[in-house]
């Protein structure tokens, strides 16, 4: 199932009460099956580069930044999981090293 | 065991002063989840069987009874705020999930799926941002939950976590 717009218009920026940090640069969404086989949602929320690892560490704000693009989902009427995962924007774009 | 584990995975992920290996974050992501497992399984035996020493071994016995499947079925139906009608039939019309549970529920599915991921995706390649945050909510959710007066709704959550298929099932 492709993304649809109620998604989109759920994971709109704008529509959303983030935290102040760490400072969200976007956010996309797309089609995911987890390891039992349900179908899901996979979210990419970049963040700003300079997000310290203080930031990153704050356990609060990190719960918050997850619950509202859940619960901004829910209210939607989105019932597919979504699994958030951070990414600066340098980590997107980095390779593997070599194992 | 949990806090042990808690200790390791965050070792782990702050291991590599440079570029981090992706065996570290892997191994972080394991143990994190891991903890929270392990401390859900032994708070539900608490619980179901007591706390006194005399009663750890049974306790022991019957965390063997979780399954992973199980536990991320019953996570995901709390973490979402609603349980399935034929689940809610019954209880009171005022009964709802308090936050801390959602998030711990929550954490626990996130985990568990990059659990998987990192146990056996070699595709996979981790961030140690989303790493470091991640062990950081886990420990919070966690704390936060386990520091939660008792309730019927906190009991009611983790029995869910033995019994959902069945109950779910009905």
């Amino acid at each position: 199932m492709p993304v649809d717009t109620k998604i989109r218009a759920a994971l709109r920026r704008k529509n959303l009460d983030l935290p102040p940090k760490p400072r969200v640069l976007s956010i996309e969404a797309e089609d995911y099956v987890d390891w039992t086989g349900d179908e899901a949602l996979r979210i990419w929320v970049v963040i700003d580069e300079d997000t310290t690892d203080a930031e990153l560490q704050n356990g609060n704000a990190i719960i918050q930044l997850k619950r509202t693009i859940h619960d901004s989902l829910l209210n939607k009427g989105v019932k597919l999981y979504p699994y958030i995962f951070l990414t600066k924007p340098s980590e997107q774009v980095a390779t593997d090293e070599e194992e | 065991m949990y806090r042990e584990l808690l200790v390791q995975a965050r070792e782990l992920a702050t291991r590599d002063p440079g570029k981090p290996r992706q065996v570290n974050l892997r191994r972080a992501v394991s143990s994190a989840y891991y903890a929270l497992f392990h401390a859900l399984i032994d708070e539900t035996c608490r619980l179901m069987l007591g706390a006194r020493h005399r009663e750890a071994p049974f306790r022991h016995v019957l965390g063997r009874a979780f399954t992973h499947g199980t536990m991320k079925q019953a996570c995901t139906a709390f973490a979402g705020g609603t349980l399935k009608a034929t689940v809610a039939k019954g209880l009171p019309a005022t009964f709802s999930i308090p936050i801390d549970i959602r998030n711990l529920a929550g954490k626990l599915i996130d985990l568990q799926e990059r659990r998987h991921l990192a146990d056996y995706d070699r595709t996979e390649r981790f961030r140690r941002s989303d790493v470091l945050a991640l062990l950081d909510e886990a420990e919070t959710t966690l704390d936060t939950f386990l520091s939660l007066e008792s309730s019927i709704e906190k009991k009611f959550f983790l029995v869910c976590l033995l019994t959902w298929n069945t109950l779910a099932g009905r």
